[in-house]
């Protein structure tokens, strides 16, 4: 497992920041956009966010009587879906580290009536507090970007996944196309901030979120990182020309 | 952008609120409560999963992934095939004549296409809940009008066709002469039968 040393840097958007403040500084940054985060999303999106995780739940082999964790699963959109696909003998576990943004989660899957086979835990991806080899599936949806240490989170999710089981890594990745690129480039970082302002009033946040994504490794390294942990078949598809890419894994 | 996750999308959408619109939908949904079914069509290149809870979940499936031991019932058809099972009842002819290949649970299938059958949803209560009573009413009462106007027009119109083609162009022979037509066919008939027997008899004599 990786150490962090207390003086060790790592990237917090595009500045420079202790390692052992990166999570504080992103939990500010959920907690700040917690509530409006759904509208956000859509809005910023185009909606096209809800087809992104509609793929991975296609992707997920997901059937009744499963284990799901949904890690950084934030306001819950994969985790009740989900609650409803392994039915009343099945069980979704929606983990993420900000109890703001799990707060929205719970109270939303509530007033869709999701409720019975779905429980929320507080938890850092770095190590899951759960038994070993207990899921059948772990998703983690544009969160690992912003956990501090990727690997040492990739490795905590192997080790509580089940023998035959999978993990999908839905996240902002690197666009295949150049000029798309710099198209998607020029929308992050002048559209959305002044978005974030006029919405949400926090520009700053969502400054952070197209930093975040511009850090994040590309597909190849990503693949490369689940592999290092231990997955085996890694796979990705890119969706809507890279801007988001699907890694896939199993744990044999 | 993933147009097969628009499809199912827009299928689950559709479905889901027609049959919120259906007082009675949940009691026949109930029978398929957990039960998941998959329809693979010829014409798509995934297969289409269907998950049912207190509404219905549409997935596009990878084809290998979708096997038998994932679902409760699969039908392989294609897309005309699968119209034709509105009605039910010819399941059985459809699988005799290698239309269609169904495995698994039969009667979830059935659940299923009578659940889409049987909605029942009553349109003019739905515009009321948006527009008020008498301007749904009013609308409804307008749109039948129309509604019988238009088939009372197609069907003088198909009228004036025929008239228009049988008296005025002569573009087809009018029922008295057909009958006549075929009566005098007939007598010629007739008439070759009786010359035929005696030229028969004649030779026979000879
Ligand atoms: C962009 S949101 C994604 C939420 C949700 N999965 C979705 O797709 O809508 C990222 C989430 O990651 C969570 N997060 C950040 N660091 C984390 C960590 N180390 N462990 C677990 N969750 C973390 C944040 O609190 C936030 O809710």
């Amino acid at each position: 497992m990786t150490q962090q040393a207390p003086d060790e840097q790592t990237h917090f958007g595009f500045k420079q920041v202790n390692t052992t403040e990166k999570a504080g500084m992103v939990a500010d940054v959920f907690h700040s956009v917690a509530a409006k985060y759904d509208v956000m999303n859509d809005f910023m999106s185009l909606g096209i966010h809800r087809l992104w995780k509609r793929f991975t739940i296609d992707c997920s082999g997901v059937r009744a009587g499963h284990k799901v964790l949904d890690l950084a699963g934030g306001t819950g959109d994969l985790a009740g879906k989900f609650a409803r696909i392994v039915g009343p003998t099945g069980k979704v576990v929606l983990s993420d580290i900000n109890d703001s943004m799990l707060q929205v989660g719970r109270d939303k899957l509530r007033d869709k009536g999701i409720v019975g086979n779905i429980e929320t835990v507080q938890a850092n991806a770095e190590c899951l507090p759960f038994p070993d080899n207990y899921f059948d599936l772990i998703t983690i949806a544009f969160g690992l970007r912003n956990v501090t240490d990727k690997q040492k989170a990739l490795q905590s999710m192997f080790r509580v996944l089940k023998p035959g089981g999978r993990l999908l890594v839905l996240e902002f990745s690197k666009p295949e196309n150049d000029n798309f690129a710099k198209l998607y480039d020029w929308y992050s970082f002048n559209i959305l901030p002044k978005m974030g302002q006029l919405v949400a009033n926090d520009a700053e946040s969502y400054q952070y979120l197209a930093e975040s994504i511009r850090m994040h490794p590309d597909q190849e390294t990503l693949k490369g990182m689940m592999e290092t942990a231990g997955y085996e078949q890694v796979t990705y598809h890119n969706l809507t020309g890279g801007i988001v890419a699907l890694h896939r894994g199993f744990k044999f | 952008m993933p147009a097969e996750q628009l499809l199912t999308s827009s299928i689950e959408g559709a479905l889901n609120k027609l049959l919120s619109l259906d007082d009675t939908a949940p009691e026949r949904m109930a029978k398929l409560v957990d039960k998941k079914i998959i329809i693979s069509l010829s014409e798509l290149s995934f297969d289409l999963g269907f998950q049912f809870h207190e509404s219905i979940t549409v997935m596009a499936l990878v084809r290998d992934e979708s096997v038998i031991e994932s679902c409760d019932c699969k039908i392989s058809t294609d897309l005309s095939t699968l119209v034709e099972l509105r009605d039910i009842s010819l399941l059985t002819k459809l699988i005799k004549e290698d239309k269609l290949a169904l495995q698994g649970d039969i009667q979830a299938a059935q659940q299923f296409a009578n659940l889409l059958k049987e909605l029942n949803v009553d349109w003019e209560e739905q515009l009321a809940k948006s527009t008020g009573d008498v301007i749904a009413h009013n609308a409804f009462r307008a749109a039948n009008w129309v509604k019988s106007s238009v088939e009372q027009l197609f069907s003088t119109g198909k009228q004036v066709i025929k008239d228009g083609a049988i008296e005025e162009k002569r573009v087809a022979a009018p029922q008295i002469l057909v009958d006549d037509f075929v009566e005098s066919v007939f007598d010629t008939h007739a008439q070759c039968d009786n010359l035929e027997a005696r030229i028969k008899k004649l030779e026979a004599n000879q």
